[in-house]
């Protein structure tokens, strides 16, 4: 009888790899391609790799930061030189210093913000092909009714936050840098209270945004969970009430999909977290060297006085860090969605 | 003081011509924003005239006519007011449609 | 989305232009306080006008078709997880009685139909070969005790 029952379970793992249904993640975009590895069977490795491959190409990067800030620096020399022989504070010398400040930097700015909104469309674009993903293998796990739910969930929230940062935060990033320079150049306070606000508006959003959805997740995954484990737990009860011999082979069956379904789909949410931050790391270092840059070459600023000035480049920062907090926010966002469908029923 | 009144009207001319630029760039951002070019017409105007009345009302207190100054400061404010008065019934419409709609 | 961006640009010149404005006004105090109270009710006309015009039932997005596509996914997937388990039901069964009967010395082909309910059993099986009327016995009552298959669910071919 022993012998029959291990020829039994060594038949059905033969079957088993010859008819599961494959729930595999979508290939990496091709903005994370570089400093994706090969193997992605080991989280903590895959993770360093990213990493290490981000950092290996940082040079240029950090060269190109740099000239801008080596471009801020000289400006701030000259303002400082023209003021000292003037001998007085000159609105006209300071208006020039703040519109040329802008010059200087709008041409990087939109460059990152629109890194911004390419790495948010990347980012959003995967999560829509992994998301079914991971729903189908949650679902084949005996997870129905929370695959459903955090399928829904996390789409709706990608797509508000991915539509909010593309038509809104950007477009208002640009104008917070406008603000800033027509603040500096003029002085007026409405101006600088509009450039508050829009800061203010563009952090709460986020946050809100994000707060949201950690609650409806993690709600979320408590609720269905233990509804589709109560679910799983009556159809073992079921299965131990028939015959015997019947009662082995089909309590086999449903654990080798269960452990297959679930094998994929944490084989898959890997890949997909990997592939997450793979995407994301680049735009994040780029834009995260220009922000310490901008904040280093502030403070130095500050020695040469000009306080306008120094506000509109620490307002350029600011909006560096803005645009990081943005995609930021969508990262975390998809890489909490994958967790909670890793995670799956809670038995 | 009539040479000091054909001076600045000179200079008032010469500074109308780089004053015309910075007119066509706002009427750019106007038209780029689609913000109310009546509007932005009464804030034009608005500021025409106190420049206008700053000449005049500093000519009357240098040739030594103080009150004359002061009423045309007067007149200057009830004639801004008056250009301002379309702006202000727009506001109370809009006040009363917002009451409304509660 | 393209309101809220035209909303906000107007209201970012709007506040530009004041403030240009402001720079131009003359010196007379009664002037600039006066052109203040005017920049204050512009901006006041151009943030509140088009919050009047707004229709909160025209900001549409498909709650619905989502909510309706997430189940579709799931029952798609569960669905095919439960067709899995039933060909493996079906091939373990299939694998059972032949064991048996190669024990017995019989060969035959063995066919399982599994049930289609929540938990799938298998319900009736289809034996051909060359059996004799005591092996047949023997068999039959072996897949009844061991299976639960009853005789009237087995068909001999």
């Amino acid at each position: 009888m022993k012998k029959i029952i291990l020829f039994l379970i060594l038949l059905s793992t033969i079957i088993i790899s010859s008819s599961a249904t494959e729930y595999t993640a979508p290939d990496v975009p091709e903005s994370g391609e570089l400093y994706m590895p090969e193997d992605t069977q080991s989280f903590s490795e895959g993770l360093l790799f990213v990493l290490g491959s981000a950092l290996k190409h940082i040079a240029p990067d950090a060269a190109d930061a740099l000239k801008v800030c080596v471009k801020i620096l000289l400006l701030f020399l000259l303002v400082s030189i023209v003021d000292t022989v003037q001998g007085q504070h000159s609105m006209v010398v300071h208006l020039a210093a703040s519109v040329m400040l802008g010059i200087i930097m709008l041409q990087p700015a939109s460059t990152f913000f629109q890194l911004a909104f390419q790495t948010i469309n990347d980012m959003t674009q995967y999560g829509k092909l992994l998301i079914p993903v991971m729903s189908a293998a949650l679902a084949a796990q005996g997870g129905i009714t929370s695959s459903a739910a955090l399928y829904a969930g996390t789409t709706i929230f990608i797509s508000v936050l991915s539509l909010v940062i593309s038509s809104i935060i950007i477009p208002l990033l640009y104008i917070y840098l406008c603000l800033s320079i027509c603040c500096g150049a003029l002085g007026d306070k409405t101006l600088c209270t509009i450039r508050d606000f829009i800061k203010w508006l563009v952090t709460w959003t986020l946050k809100i945004i994000l707060y949201v959805f950690t609650g409806y997740i993690s709600i979320t995954g408590v609720i269905t969970g233990t509804t589709d484990a109560s679910a799983l737990k009556a159809a073992k009860l079921a299965i131990s009430g028939t015959v015997p011999v019947v009662g082995s082979i089909i309590s086999d069956a449903s654990d080798t999909v269960l452990i297959s379904a679930g094998f994929m789909k944490n084989t898959a949410g890997i890949y997909g977290i990997i592939a997450v931050i793979a995407v994301f790391i680049g735009p994040f270092l780029k834009i995260g060297i220009q922000y310490i840059a901008l904040k280093l070459t502030a403070g130095i600023c500050v020695t040469y006085g000009g306080r306008e000035e120094v506000n509109v480049l620490n307002d350029c920062a600011k909006a560096m860090g803005l645009a990081l907090g943005s995609i930021g926010a969508m990262c975390l966002m998809l890489l909490v969605g994958i967790v909670c469908f890793i995670k799956g029923v809670s038995l | 003081m009539l040479l000091a009144v054909l001076v600045c009207a000179l200079i008032g001319i010469t500074a109308l011509n780089y004053l015309s630029h910075i007119l066509s760039f706002l009427k750019k951002i106007e038209m780029t924003s689609n913000l109310n070019g009546g509007f932005v017409a009464i804030l034009l105007k608005t500021v025409g005239i106190s420049i206008v009345s700053d000449i005049a009302i500093m000519i009357c207190n240098d040739s030594g006519n103080t009150a004359l100054g002061k009423i045309l400061n007067v007149l200057t404010t009830a004639v801004t007011l008056w250009v301002c008065m379309p702006l202000f019934t727009e506001l109370l419409d809009l006040m009363e449609n917002i009451l409304q709609a509660l | 989305m393209n309101a809220i961006k035209a909303y906000l640009m107007s209201i970012t010149t709007a506040a530009i232009i004041c403030a240009v404005l402001k720079t131009v006004v003359g010196s007379q105090k009664s002037m600039q306080k006066i052109f203040y109270i005017i920049s204050g009710v512009f901006m006041t006309v151009t943030m509140l006008k088009p919050l009047v015009d707004i229709r909160i039932d025209e900001i549409i997005f498909d709650l619905e078709g989502v909510s309706k596509e997430a189940s579709f996914v799931a029952s798609e997937a569960y669905d095919q997880s439960v067709t899995e388990m039933k060909m493996i039901i079906g091939e373990q069964t299939k694998a059972y009685i032949l064991e048996e009967a190669k024990s017995m010395g019989l060969k035959i082909e063995v066919m399982v139909q599994v049930s289609n309910e929540n938990v799938p059993i298998p319900y009736s099986v289809s034996i051909r070969g060359n059996i004799s009327p005591y092996n047949k016995k023997i068999l039959s009552s072996f897949i009844s005790t061991n299976l639960g298959i009853t005789e009237e669910h087995q068909f001999w071919g």
